[in-house]
């Protein structure tokens, strides 16, 4: 079924968009949460809010990229749980990514300068358009989707190493675009 | 810090949708690893060294060659009269001109043997002497009693005198070439410093009828700003950042319109077209213009300043450089001087540095001269526009000429299979003919244009080629004018993962080898170029100050792009002369066939439209 006909049983009050949405992109959300979560329990509660929070906004909303979508929705119910959680559990996947970014966080300007999550994400995607389309995988795939380095590694046939280092640079080179458009966080 | 990162976390679950698509389907599918098959080196580096013209280069019926010990530049490999002839000037031709042999030292780095000088006869020979650091080129011509071009080049600081024992091994070398050496005549030495031609005092011409008056000394590059080999985070943002603004400007006007100039025009013909040779040559002409006339230049690249242009110039070389055995890009340039003129050094220098070009000197309308010329042409081609260069002449009054050339070549990451190759008709504007097609079944994406179906087929590690297949009622032409089509060619659209599907696909693909030489100069002022035309307005101060009224005489462009079961080879020179994956359901099959006149693209690895052509007869 494709991404129009599920939207359209959403729409029409059909509970098959569910089952539809789950036997589609079931494994796709699953793998985010898991990513940040590492905690199968807490990634299936964090799918299934995920599906009744499509339920709910769909209508009105009419997702033009649904899988893109979906994956936003489970990301950020997914950071909530962590946040809820992670003061009395390791939590090795989002630590890790947490982590990461740090390199990519802007030498403080000014508060005028501060702006929230949506202009965030846009200055985020400029940046992301000056990348090869590789690296532009390569980040989104480890820092948006949360997969393990060694995982994208081995999939693109690429040392973890090499990736790893990649990435820093990645990383630092956002964190450059960042300080260039005077953001602080 | 925790906070931040956080924040940071939330602002990348906001980037645009249509980049994580992207992203998504790019991660899927990537099913397998690439890796480095070292039977492919020792294939490619026959397409690099194989001769013949207007045969496929990359068969494997091709005898096979040591890699390891064949060195990059071509000119090493070009032998005996007993090897393949290579950049093919006939062995007749050897009695017109006076055979060159070309002595460098053992352990230059690859760019650095890039840009010998090349002659039909030249071999190569490794003096024990000499040191890498000397970098001592030397070109000896030597004929009967004709008017001799004799020039030694030397480059160290010290002054090298010639030895005799170069003489011995020149000698030996025009025996192999059954050219008898009759006579070692006058030699003239010039020094050169060995920094930079930005450091040259002089471009007093020499009296030589042709002469090089300078190579560039080509740093190492990888093919893409990889950073395994940079240590330092700042030195490889700053190339890195330098790339991705270049490819981002290079996206905008000049690919573009040039595209739509060039080949969107006549049709029935097959026409095949490099922008990224003409944005080189284009590049030098900035340079060696002034006032208004070097704006619209600008303005036709995209470019805001003449600085910017230097820099983006200098990055598509970094970028695109590649020649590893297994793929190859090559970009060169060059500069041809007239003797008897006084040129801006600083200008010369400007583009040797900026544009990595050998600059040569001689009497513009002499047989060594344009010789020199179709050699330079043919060698960075690798002979395959031997056709268009056997008849490039210079005006005796060129003040300037100014070439560029890419050569590429790559083998497909899937090869057809040769025993389903198969003729069958292919529907030619004027009609049916026959034509082997290559077949195959594989899962790949087809991307689902307003009037176009389009695949692409990946090249090891060098790019790849598109192929655009208009629906019915739309001609190549046709598409080439319509937006959708040309953001496609572009890859200024990444919404285009919407319209991508994985599928598995029954491919059938003619064979073509299609060549083209137009004329550039309608096209030019189409796209903007005008002042570089008329003497009454152009400005080409910054070249020379001896007031001669300089225009664009004459501005051509050659290419051809040969595919089969292996591969693809590529070529293309600019000669501008101044006168005076998605698997989660189970995959839906079509037939796709590529029997009706279609578009083809080889885009480099980095993203840049290296050739685009349209096949109207794939057997022409």
């Amino acid at each position: 079924m494709n991404d129009n006909e599920i939207i359209a049983l959403y729409w029409s009050r059909d509970e098959r968009a569910i089952s539809e949405t789950d036997i589609k992109y079931g494994r796709f959300c699953h793998a985010i949460a898991t990513n940040i979560l590492s905690v199968k329990e807490d990634a299936e509660e964090c799918v299934n809010d995920t599906y009744h929070k499509a339920w709910t906004v769909i209508p009105p909303q009419r997702p033009e990229l649904f899988r893109a979508w979906l994956g936003r929705v489970v990301r950020n119910i997914s950071l909530n749980l962590w946040n809820k959680n992670h003061a009395g559990k390791r939590n090795k996947g989002m630590e890790t990514i947490l982590s990461e970014l740090e390199d990519s966080v802007p030498s403080p300007v000014s508060m005028e300068n501060r702006i929230d999550d949506m202009e965030l994400g846009r200055v985020i995607s400029v940046w992301l358009r000056t990348l090869s389309d590789e690296d532009r995988m390569f980040f989104i795939i480890r820092y948006w989707n949360g997969v393990p380095l060694k995982d994208i590694a081995a999939r693109h046939g690429i040392g973890a190493d090499k990736l790893a280092q990649r990435m820093l640079r990645l990383r630092n080179s956002l964190r450059k675009a960042l300080e260039k458009e005077g953001i602080s966080l | 810090m925790k906070k931040e990162t956080e924040k940071l976390f939330n602002g990348i679950t906001n980037i645009d949708d249509d980049l994580i698509e992207s992203a998504q389907i790019r991660h899927e599918s990537a099913r397998r690893p690439i890796r480095f098959m070292p039977w492919a080196a020792g294939a490619a580096a026959v397409c690099v060294c194989a001769a013949a013209v207007g045969v496929f280069m990359l068969n494997s019926g091709t005898p096979e060659i040591d890699v390891e010990k064949t060195p990059v530049t071509e000119s090493s490999t070009i032998g005996t009269e007993t090897d393949a002839p290579h950049t093919g000037t006939s062995t007749s031709a050897l009695s017109d001109f006076h055979p060159l042999t070309v002595t460098e030292p053992a352990e230059t780095s690859i760019s650095e043997e890039l840009p010998t000088v090349t002659a039909d006869t030249a071999s190569e020979s490794v003096p024990p002497e000499t040191t890498p650091a000397e970098n001592t080129t030397t070109v000896t011509a030597t004929a009967g009693s004709s008017a001799p071009a004799t020039e030694t080049l030397t480059q160290p600081t010290e002054t090298t005198s010639k030895t005799s024992d170069t003489t011995t091994s020149e000698a030996t070398t025009s025996e192999n070439t059954t050219v008898s050496v009759t006579e070692t005549t006058a030699v003239t030495e010039r020094k050169i410093p060995q920094t930079s031609v930005n450091d040259l005092t002089y471009l007093a011409a020499p009296d030589d009828d042709a002469a090089v008056l300078s190579e560039p000394s080509y740093p190492y590059f990888p093919p893409y700003p990889d950073e395994s080999v940079y240590t330092n985070d700042d030195e490889y943002e700053e190339v890195w950042s330098e790339w991705a603004a270049v490819k981002n400007t290079l996206r905008k006007p000049f690919f573009r319109n040039s595209i739509r100039t060039f080949l969107g025009t006549a049709e029935n013909e097959n026409k095949v077209y490099s922008p990224l040779s003409l944005f080189m040559a284009l590049g030098m002409s900035a340079e060696i213009s002034g006032g208004y006339t070097r704006q619209q230049f600008l303005d036709v690249l995209g470019q805001e300043s003449i600085e910017d242009l230097r820099s983006h110039a200098k990055s598509i070389w970094q970028a695109n450089y590649s020649d590893d055995g297994a793929a190859k890009c090559i970009l060169a340039s060059s500069v041809w001087l007239s003797n008897g003129i006084d040129y801006a050094a600083e200008t010369v220098g400007s583009i040797s540095g900026n544009y990595y070009s050998s600059v040569y000197s001689g009497i513009p309308g002499t047989e060594e001269y344009d010789k020199l010329l179709r050699d330079w042409l043919n060698k960075q081609t690798d002979g395959l526009l031997e056709e268009y260069a056997s008849d490039v002449q210079l005006d005796p009054a060129t003040v300037i000429a100014l070439a560029s050339t890419v050569n590429y070549s790559g083998k497909w990451r899937d090869k057809f299979n040769k025993e389903l190759t198969k003729k069958r008709s292919f529907r030619t504007p004027d009609g049916y003919i026959g034509c082997d097609f290559m077949n195959t079944e594989r899962d790949m994406f087809v991307y689902g244009g307003d009037h176009f179906t389009a695949i692409s087929m990946q090249l090891e590690e060098n790019g790849n080629m598109r192929l655009i297949l208009p629906d019915d009622g739309f001609t190549p032409e046709a598409l080439l004018n319509d937006e959708d089509t040309l953001s496609f060619i572009m890859k200024e659209r990444l919404d285009y993962a919407e319209h991508a599907k994985f599928m598995t696909v029954a491919l059938s693909v003619p064979k073509f080898d299609i060549s083209q030489r137009f004329d550039l100069t309608e096209g030019m002022r189409k796209l903007g170029i005008t002042d570089a035309f008329d003497v009454s307005v152009s400005d080409f101060e910054p070249l020379t100050d001896t007031g001669a009224e300089i225009s664009i005489g004459s501005a051509v462009q050659a290419a051809r792009v040969t595919i089969d079961e292996d591969g693809c080879k590529a070529a293309a020179f600019t000669l501008i002369s101044y006168d005076g994956a998605l698997d989660f359901e189970e995959l839906d099959r079509i037939e796709l066939v590529f029997d009706k006149p279609f578009i083809f693209e080889i885009m480099s690895e980095t993203g840049l439209p290296l050739f685009v052509g349209i096949v109207n007869d794939p057997t022409e």
